[in-house]
């Protein structure tokens, strides 16, 4: 949790929850994101609701508490060179972080495999 | 430059505090927590340890008896600056929550009597309320307060006919949103239905005046922290005809002037509740306090507290993403979210990006939170020593913020 004392920061009502999202949400977003030059091809009401449910799945990452010290951290000092990078490293944290956590996942599947 | 007006600062010095001279680069706006302080404030409290350094009301020594007229001047100056008559209506604590819980607990409570708060109240005005109904046959009533800020005075006056309600109490104004409560209607209605009033104006007195004459309660809680004073000091005002429905809830050394080893008989008030070595560095600050709010005034405090609500109305309004708690932006004190961000994160970012402090939180109130299923929130309370500057980096900084961060 947010080191910001006893002020219930802590409490908000609307967090996801980490494995759910990456597990099930963050698998659907990278798939749904690869496949969106696909959209084109099944008419603009439905291409309209693909990019719904991206854009949704996305602000979804925003509400994941995951390693916020860190995210902070990184996005403060990162702030001295460009607000801008530092904007942008902010927002896309939890999704670098799982992005990173499904490749170790899959390198430590990969090499057991191998050993196997 | 966004704003239209320029501000009026020709009352506060730039060196009045300490603090901003120290920090020159710092926006402090978190004053609803705690207010900066004077250097007179600073000052009042190292001249305790450095001239006096006694006991008050015990030592019949000259230092002694010097600290014991000190303390006597303060309690009168505490009491006219409330609008009290007697200085022992005024009774030294530790701070507001110090306050409230001695109110709690010294009140001769019958079976079945009813508190009535407010659902906006901070923890301090609620804790101990509900920490009495678990003790004893005390009933705790709470009147709504929506997110909006609205409230029903029906709703109130049924609570207050109840023949068993015995106590109001209630903040003078919120930590949490900005709240114009009707408190002379309020106070009518009580009195009306033989209920007290009991009103804690921690929030009130660094912004406008609050004194029993005008509005006729019969208990006052506050901190001396909170308007420009030390911490760990406050004080519990009460008309004198109350000390009859008190008794002492924690005794020690002042608070008797006898004793047999069955039985004692105590000081007469405020001092039986008093028990304890006064904080009397803290008390000679909470003096200096005063008669600097006395010196820059309540008139001028309150029109520089509307210039800078009105250059932050005009500033935040139209930000992207940006959703107010209450009533509105009109006041010193705005509570808000910014997009989905995180209250926590949105006040860290403020801090280390730009050097403004606010606070993150659900700011003591969980119930009303809670009641309201709301997130926390960021609170930003404005006093009358911050600047037009700091207002402008304060909405520039949620400008590049909106912009860059949601």
């Amino acid at each position: 949790m947010l080191d910001t004392g006893c002020c219930g920061t802590n409490l908000r009502n609307d967090r996801i929850s980490f494995w759910g999202y990456f597990t099930l949400a963050f698998p659907a977003l990278i798939v749904l994101s690869a496949m969106y030059p696909l959209s084109f091809l099944i008419g603009s009401e439905r291409r309209g609701k693909w990019k719904t449910i991206v854009v949704s799945l996305y602000e979804m990452s925003k509400r994941i508490i995951l390693v916020p010290k860190l995210k902070l951290f990184i996005s403060t000092k990162i702030y001295l060179i460009s607000p801008v990078l530092s904007g942008f490293t902010f927002k896309l944290f939890n999704l670098f972080w799982m992005m990173s956590m499904w490749f170790l996942l899959a390198w430590i599947v990969l090499t057991i495999q191998r050993l196997i | 430059m966004f704003f239209k007006k320029k501000l009026n600062h020709e009352n506060v010095e730039s060196g009045d505090f300490p603090l901003k001279s120290n920090h020159p680069d710092v926006v402090f706006l978190d004053n609803a927590c705690t207010s900066l302080k004077p250097r007179e404030v600073i000052e009042g409290i190292s001249s305790y340890y450095s001239e006096f350094g006694s006991c008050a009301l015990r030592s019949v020594h000259k230092l002694g008896k010097q600290t014991t007229t000190a303390v006597d001047h303060a309690r009168k100056k505490i009491s006219q600056f409330v609008g009290l008559k007697k200085a022992e209506e005024v009774i030294f604590t530790r701070g507001a929550t110090d306050s409230i819980n001695l109110l709690c607990r010294s009140f001769q409570w019958s079976e079945g009597d009813e508190v009535i708060i407010s659902s906006l109240e901070h923890n301090s005005n609620l804790l101990p309320w509900i920490a009495l109904g678990e003790g004893q046959r005390v009933n705790l009533n709470i009147w709504n307060i929506d997110k909006d800020g609205r409230f029903d005075l029906k709703e109130l006056e049924a609570l207050l006919s109840k023949k068993e309600s015995k106590l109001l109490s209630l903040c003078s104004d919120s930590n949490i949103i900005p709240i114009d409560l009707p408190l002379a209607e309020i106070i009518s209605l009580a009195h009306k239905n033989d209920v007290l009033v009991h009103l804690d104006a921690s929030q009130t007195l660094l912004h406008r005046p609050l004194n029993f004459n005008d509005l006729n309660f019969d208990f006052m809680s506050f901190s001396f922290h909170k308007i420009l004073g030390p911490t760990g000091i406050g004080a519990l005002c009460l008309k004198e005809e109350h000390y009859d429905k008190m008794k002492p809830a924690i005794l020690g050394g002042e608070t008797v002037v006898n004793v047999t080893n069955k039985a004692y008989v105590l000081s007469d008030p405020p001092h039986c509740y008093e028990a304890g070595i006064g904080s009397y560095a803290e008390i000679f600050g909470a003096v200096k306090a005063i008669e600097y709010i006395e010196k820059i005034g309540y008139s001028q405090i309150q029109k520089k507290e509307e210039e800078l609500s009105l250059l932050m109305q005009e500033g935040l309004e139209s930000l992207r993403g940006m959703t107010f708690l209450g009533p509105g932006l009109n006041s010193h004190l705005v509570n808000l979210y910014l997009g989905e961000m995180d209250s926590g994160e949105l006040s860290i970012l403020l801090d280390k990006n730009y050097n403004i402090m606010t606070r993150a939180g659900v700011h003591c109130g969980h119930y009303w939170y809670n009641q309201n299923q709301l997130n926390p929130s960021l609170r930003i309370s404005a006093a009358f020593y911050n600047t037009e500057s700091d207002i402008q980096r304060l909405v520039e900084a949620l400008q590049e913020v909106s912009k860059n961060y949601l």
